[in-house]
């Protein structure tokens, strides 16, 4: 799956909180990155996104765990045993603080895990890292302390 | 003094044995007819042998004396019948009943009638002392049956307690799960809003701010500083939550590295307050790391936070092991414990409130001289417990603070006796 436009990546973010999700796209536009954004509020619009609608396959989808009607683990099992999805670049956006769900994600084969930042300096500061990287050279084979992204890789 | 029932309807005949007998010692009681020896025992009964005469007129000797044993009080009075030498009257009694006879001929010789009532009372004697132990066994036997009775009772009394105590054991547990439960569950759902607060004062400031006058900024930096409390709060009661959700294995581990991670990761505030940290030699202890870490943490932290103004802080942590008798086992049992001391040169406090200091939300500054949750020490406390130790608090105003961490040492054997081979 190519982008339409090599300018422009294709981002998802799916997550309920309309907050979050207005963060997010304002330090995009903030940050004037080339990213083409689009959003959707559960799983189940998610699923139905990728699988009936999307006209651009994203490259990256940011995914957060805990929505309505499907979550995100649910989410990440289908689209990482789907042919055709399966190469989407995963990273997990959520406040988890569980060991246990981390491990969890990091086992279903999720690329990246990004815990949703305090202030939005730093959500600016990690989307301009994480969305002009080679994400797939620089996060591949990763082990479990790497999977999670901390501020520190930054430097 | 035994007593003995004379029984002839001759007068002299019963002066005459009473004169044979009355030596020995014996209370003698006569009757002169048999009416009369069983009017006397209607009312006695404790004679320890009955002389009769056999030839006496209306009731005979035999007579009398199967009117006697008939009674069932009686039956146990040896008889000694008093007769002339006669096989036939012998029988005549053997026709009417047998018991404890014996008969003694006329004339009577004085040796023999003595020789005889002497082993029919010592024999009654005898069976008195039979029968009062026997008697005495049975209270015993009693007593012990009742005490035995009793004991069954309340060991199942007991076994009872036992059961309800740790029932009750078992639910305090659950209960206390379902609290810290509950507790980083508010936590965790209370971060979320507190993170948008944060986050949209944040951006009110920095896109707002140059809109704003003094008096706005003022309040903007107001929110800031409430929310940051709030998130330590959330964050400490977290984690205050989390050490008995988190059951991780204890492990045999050296303290001294794992509290200079823990100094490292204090480094910032430990060079901006310019102190000096002195750490010895700890002892190696099965301990859960992923708790002691936040233990020093925040005592060490603590020690640099109430140091005074105008002199350079120094914080001494060192051990020593010391042989502490286990209240709950008893004075027998000396386990080993591991005493580790936070010794610091800072405010200190008073030493009335070294316990109280360990109480959840117990400050005993303002918030605004030192900033904190009042929840570190009580998490300390905690994470002590948890590790089956205890700590404890030495301060005096000016002085400075030790703060003492007491943790059980693994048993150590004891070297086995050098074995002389031969």
């Amino acid at each position: 799956m190519k982008p339409a436009s090599p300018q422009f990546l294709p981002v998802l973010l799916a997550d309920d909180d309309i907050d979050d999700r207005m963060l997010f796209s304002d330090a995009i536009s903030d940050l004037k990155l080339p990213v083409d954004l689009q959003l959707v509020k559960d799983g189940a619009e998610l699923m139905d996104y990728l699988l009936t609608s999307a006209i651009i396959m994203p490259e990256i989808l940011f995914l957060d765990l805990n929505m309505p009607r499907k979550n995100g683990f649910e989410c990440l099992d289908e689209i990482k045993n789907h042919p055709s999805l399966k190469d989407i670049f995963i990273i997990i956006y959520s406040t988890t603080e569980s060991q246990k769900e981390i491990d969890d994600v990091f086992e279903q084969q999720a690329n990246l895990f990004i815990k949703k930042p305090n202030s939005f300096t730093e959500l600016k500061r990690i989307l301009s890292h994480v969305l002009t990287t080679d994400l797939k050279k620089e996060f591949s084979n990763q082990t479990k302390e790497q999977f999670i992204f901390q501020i520190k890789s930054l430097l | 003094m035994a007593k003995i029932l004379i029984v002839d309807d001759r007068e002299d005949n019963l002066m005459s044995i009473s004169s044979l007998l009355e030596p020995a010692g014996y209370q003698l009681v006569k009757a002169n007819s048999g009416r009369e020896a069983l009017k006397i025992l209607l009312i006695e009964y404790d004679f320890a042998l009955i002389l009769m005469d056999v030839q006496m007129p209306n009731l005979s000797g035999f007579e009398t004396a199967s009117l006697i044993y008939e009674r069932e009080r009686l039956r146990h009075i040896p008889i000694i019948f008093i007769t002339a030498h006669s096989q036939d009257e012998e029988n005549i009694f053997k026709g009417y009943k047998t018991g404890a006879v014996d008969y003694i001929y006329k004339p009577i010789n004085p040796d023999l009638l003595r020789a005889k009532v002497s082993v029919f009372v010592e024999l009654y004697r005898k069976n008195h002392q039979l029968i009062a132990q026997e008697q005495k066994l049975i209270a015993i036997n009693k007593n012990l049956e009742n005490e035995i009775n009793e004991r069954k009772n309340s060991e199942e009394k007991v076994k009872l307690l036992n059961l309800q105590l740790l029932q009750n054991i078992d639910k305090l547990e659950v209960a206390n799960k379902d609290l810290d439960r509950f507790a980083f569950m508010a936590s965790h759902d209370l971060q979320e809003p507190l993170r948008k607060i944060n986050v949209f004062s944040e951006r009110l400031d920095s896109e707002y701010g140059k809109r704003l006058d003094e008096g706005g900024k003022k309040y903007i930096n107001r929110i800031q500083t409430a929310t940051a409390r709030l998130q330590a709060l959330i964050k400490d009661i977290l984690t205050f939550s989390k050490i008995s959700i988190d059951k991780t294995a204890f492990v045999n581990s050296d303290l001294t590295p794992l509290v200079k991670d823990v100094l490292l990761e204090l480094d910032d505030v430990i060079k901006e307050k310019k102190a000096e940290v002195q750490i010895e030699q700890l002892p190696n202890l099965a301990i859960n790391p992923n708790l002691m870490r936040p233990l020093f943490y925040n005592l060490i932290h603590n020690s640099l936070k109430y140091s005074k103004k105008d002199i350079k802080p120094v914080i001494r942590i060192y051990s020593e092991t010391e042989s502490a008798v286990d209240k709950l086992k008893g004075p027998e049992t000396k386990n080993k414990y591991a005493r580790i001391f936070i010794s610091d040169n800072g405010i200190g406090f008073e030493q009335v409130f070294s316990e109280q200091i360990f109480d959840m939300f117990k400050r005993l500054h303002n918030q605004n001289e030192y900033e904190g949750t009042g929840i570190g020490l009580a998490l300390c406390k905690k994470i002590v417990e948890e590790h089956n130790g205890f700590i404890s608090a030495k301060s005096a105003v000016g002085e400075g603070s030790t703060f003492v961490i007491s943790l059980p040492m693994p048993e150590v054997e004891k070297p086995a006796p050098v074995k002389v081979k031969s």
